[in-house]
C-alpha cells in the first residue's frame, strides 16, 4: 500500500511540475466576465486532459494522505470546505501578487518562490491595476495590491 | 500509462536533473558593512564603516558557510552550488550581523538589496510580542486578561468554556489548547489550519475561524505552534484599541518610533493585520526592530515602550512546554513568541545551538527565516532565505558570526 502510494506521489509530482511549466507554452486565450473582463488569462487548451488530471491528483492525494502520513501522525483536523486546486490557486495569486509588488522582485524569482506549492498552472500580471489572478485547473484565485502599507490582499 | 504521462515523467526528471547540472554562479549584490544602527529621536545614523577589523579568515569561513563557492565537478557539469534560481536545498538571500549597534557584515543575493524588503514570514510572531508589550505597558491589555473581554463566543465556541479560559499569555506562549495543524508538507494542504485560514475557508475572516476551533484541553496546557494564536492576538489587539487607532497602530506604536520605513503588513477582508506571518521589512529594518528588543524596548532617549523585564518574560520558557504529554511536542523551547537556546529534558528537548551562548534566542520564520539575538554578545544575525530543505545549519552560522568577533 505504501508503495503504491508513493508511486502515486512520484506521478502526482511529476504532472504538477508539468502543468507548472506549461504556462509558458500555454495556446489559448479567454476572457473572464465581471471585474476581469478586460483582461486576458491564459489557460490550457485541452480541457479533457486537464480534467482527467484533476481527477487523478485529488485521487492520489487521498491515496497518500491515507497511505503515506497517518501511520506517522495523528492528524486529527481536515478542512473539505476549500479544493487543492483553490487552495494552491489562492496561495499562488496572493504570495506572488506580494513578491511582484510589495517586495517588487522579478517575476523570475517569484515563480521560483511560489512553486514551493504544487498545482499550478496558469498565471496572469496585470502591472496596470496590480492584480495577479491565478489558476489552478478549473479553480481562480484573485489578489490585489492595496497599498505600501497593506500590501496584497486575496480577494476571492 | 499513457505516451502523454510518459513524457511528462521524463519531462519531470529532466527538469530536476537539468537543474542539478545546470546550476551556476550568482554575483554579490551589495556588499557594504559597518553601517551604525543608533536610534536617535527615532531615526537612524548611518555612517560607513570597513570590515578590515574583522579576523579575513573567519570572515572567509563565514561567507565561504552562507554562500558557498560553486563547485568544480565537471565539464559537463561546471557548478552545482551557485544558482539559487535552479538549486534545491539552502537559498541564502540576505545575511546582515550586527554587533555593539553597528553592521559588520551585510550581503545579498537573488536580486535584493538593502533598500529592499524581504517578506519574514514567522519571524513576524516575535514582531508581534513588542505590540502586545506596548499594549500592556500603556494599560491596553493585561497579559492574564481572558481571550473573551476581547472577542466574541459563537459556534462551537459558544459550547465550551474552555475557550474563556484562553489568556493573552496563552496566546503567548502558543498555549492556546486550540486545535491546530501548522504545515504540513506540500500533499497535506487540506490539513494545514495555516492554509485553510489564509487560503481557503478561513480567509475571510481569519480570527473568526481560528477561534472557532475545539480544544485539546484546558488552556496553557498544550504546546502547540500556530499562527492561529497569533492571529488572535491581532485580534484583541484590534478590539484593545480600536478600530480607527488599529489601523495606523504598527506604525504610530513601534515602527515610526524606532525608524523603520516602508514596513508592509498585510491584512484580512475585515483588516485583521497577519503581523505573523505577511510582514515585510529591510533587512536593516530588522535590525532595528532586534536592537530595540535587546534593549528591552528602551529608546535612546529613555522612554521605554514595552513593561519592565519584558525580555526576560519573553524569553522563559514556556510553562506548557515542560513536562507536558508529548503529543504536541515541538524540537525546540519556545518562550512568548520567540525560540531559546534551551534543552528540557523532560520533553526530551536538545540544546538546539550548542555553539551559542545560553542566552540565545531567535525568531524564525518558513523557507529558513532566521534572527537570532545574543544580548551577553551584543550580537544580532539575521539571515533570510528562500530554503526548499530544512537543513540549513543555524548553530553553525551562529558559530562562525562569533568568530567574526575575536
Amino acid at each position: 500500500m505504501k508503495h503504491l502510494a508513493l508511486i502515486l506521489a512520484a506521478l502526482l509530482f511529476t504532472l504538477n511540475f508539468a502543468h507548472g511549466e506549461s504556462e509558458f507554452s500555454l495556446s489559448e486565450q479567454v476572457r473572464k466576465e465581471g471585474h476581469l473582463e478586460n483582461i486576458d488569462f491564459i489557460v490550457d487548451s485541452d480541457e479533457m486532459e486537464a480534467m482527467k488530471a484533476k481527477f487523478e491528483i485529488e485521487f492520489g492525494a487521498e491515496i497518500i494522505d491515507i497511505g503515506v502520513l497517518t501511520d506517522k501522525r495523528d492528524f486529527k483536523l481536515k478542512y473539505e470546505g476549500t479544493s487543492w486546486a483553490k487552495l494552491s490557486a489562492s496561495y499562488y495569486a496572493k504570495e506572488f501578487c506580494s513578491c511582484i509588488f510589495v517586495v517588487a522582485q522579478s517575476e523570475k524569482v517569484c515563480k521560483r518562490n511560489v512553486k514551493q506549492v504544487p498545482l499550478f498552472t496558469g498565471l496572469r500580471i496585470d502591472r496596470k491595476r496590480r492584480e495577479i489572478q491565478a489558476r489552478s485547473f478549473f479553480a481562480y484565485s484573485y489578489a490585489r495590491y492595496e497599498n505600501k502599507r497593506h500590501g496584497c490582499i486575496l480577494v476571492e | 500509462m499513457s505516451f502523454k504521462r510518459v513524457t511528462y515523467t521524463w519531462f519531470f526528471v529532466a527538469t530536476i536533473v537539468g537543474a542539478m547540472l545546470l546550476a551556476a554562479p550568482v554575483a554579490t549584490i551589495a556588499g557594504a558593512a559597518g553601517v551604525d544602527l543608533t536610534m536617535e529621536g527615532g531615526g537612524t545614523n548611518v555612517s560607513d564603516m570597513d570590515t578590515s577589523a574583522l579576523p579575513q579568515q573567519g570572515l572567509a569561513a563565514f561567507r565561504e558557510f552562507i554562500f558557498p563557492t560553486p563547485r568544480e565537478t565537471s565539464k559537463e557539469t561546471p557548478n552545482m552550488s551557485g544558482d539559487l534560481d535552479t538549486r534545491l536545498g539552502d537559498k541564502t538571500e540576505v545575511v546582515l550581523v550586527v554587533h555593539k549597534g553597528k553592521i559588520i557584515f551585510e550581503e545579498y543575493r537573488s536580486g535584493y538589496h538593502k533598500d529592499m524588503p524581504h517578506q519574514l514570514w514567522s519571524i513576524g510572531k516575535s514582531v508581534t510580542n513588542a505590540f502586545i508589550g506596548i499594549a500592556v505597558q500603556e494599560g491596553k491589555l493585561s497579559l492574564n486578561d481572558s481571550i473573551c473581554e476581547y472577542l466574541e463566543t459563537q459556534g462551537e465556541v459558544a459550547n465550551t468554556s474552555w475557550h474563556c479560559d484562553i489568556t493573552v499569555r496563552n496566546l503567548l506562549h502558543w498555549s492556546s489548547s486550540l486545535k491546530w495543524q501548522e504545515w504540513l508538507g506540500l500533499f497535506k494542504l487540506k490539513r494545514s489550519s495555516m492554509f485553510a485560514m489564509f487560503y481557503g475557508e478561513g480567509r475571510s475572516d481569519t480570527a473568526r475561524f481560528v477561534f472557532n476551533h475545539g480544544m485539546e484541553g484546558p488552556a496553557g496546557k498544550h504546546f502547540t505552534y500556530s499562527t492561529g494564536d497569533t492571529v488572535l492576538l491581532w485580534a484583541i489587539l484590534r478590539r484593545a484599541y480600536g478600530e480607527a487607532e488599529y489601523e495606523t497602530l504598527p506604525w504610530t506604536k513601534l515602527f515610526d518610533r524606532i525608524g523603520l520605513t516602508d514596513v508592509t503588513i498585510e491584512r484580512d477582508p475585515t483588516g485583521l493585520y497577519f503581523g505573523g506571518s505577511h510582514i515585510f521589512m529591510k533587512p536593516r529594518d530588522l535590525a532595528r526592530y532586534a536592537q530595540f528588543f535587546l534593549n528591552d524596548g528602551v529608546l535612546p532617549g529613555g522612554e521605554s515602550l514595552l513593561p519592565p523585564n519584558w525580555r526576560n518574560f519573553s524569553t522563559a520558557l514556556a510553562p506548557s512546554m515542560i513536562g507536558h504529554n508529548g503529543s504536541h511536542t515541538h524540537d525546540m523551547g519556545a518562550g512568548a513568541h520567540w525560540w531559546l537556546n534551551i534543552a528540557i529534558s523532560k520533553s526530551n528537548v536538545e540544546l538546539p545551538w550548542p555553539d551559542a551562548p545560553a542566552d540565545t534566542f531567535a525568531a524564525m520564520g518558513v523557507f529558513g527565516q532566521t534572527l537570532i539575538i545574543i544580548p551577553s554578545r551584543d550580537l544580532i544575525i539575521i539571515r533570510l532565505a528562500n530554503d526548499w530543505s530544512r537543513e540549513f545549519d543555524r548553530n553553525r552560522l551562529v558559530k562562525l558570526a562569533l568568530a567574526l568577533l575575536k
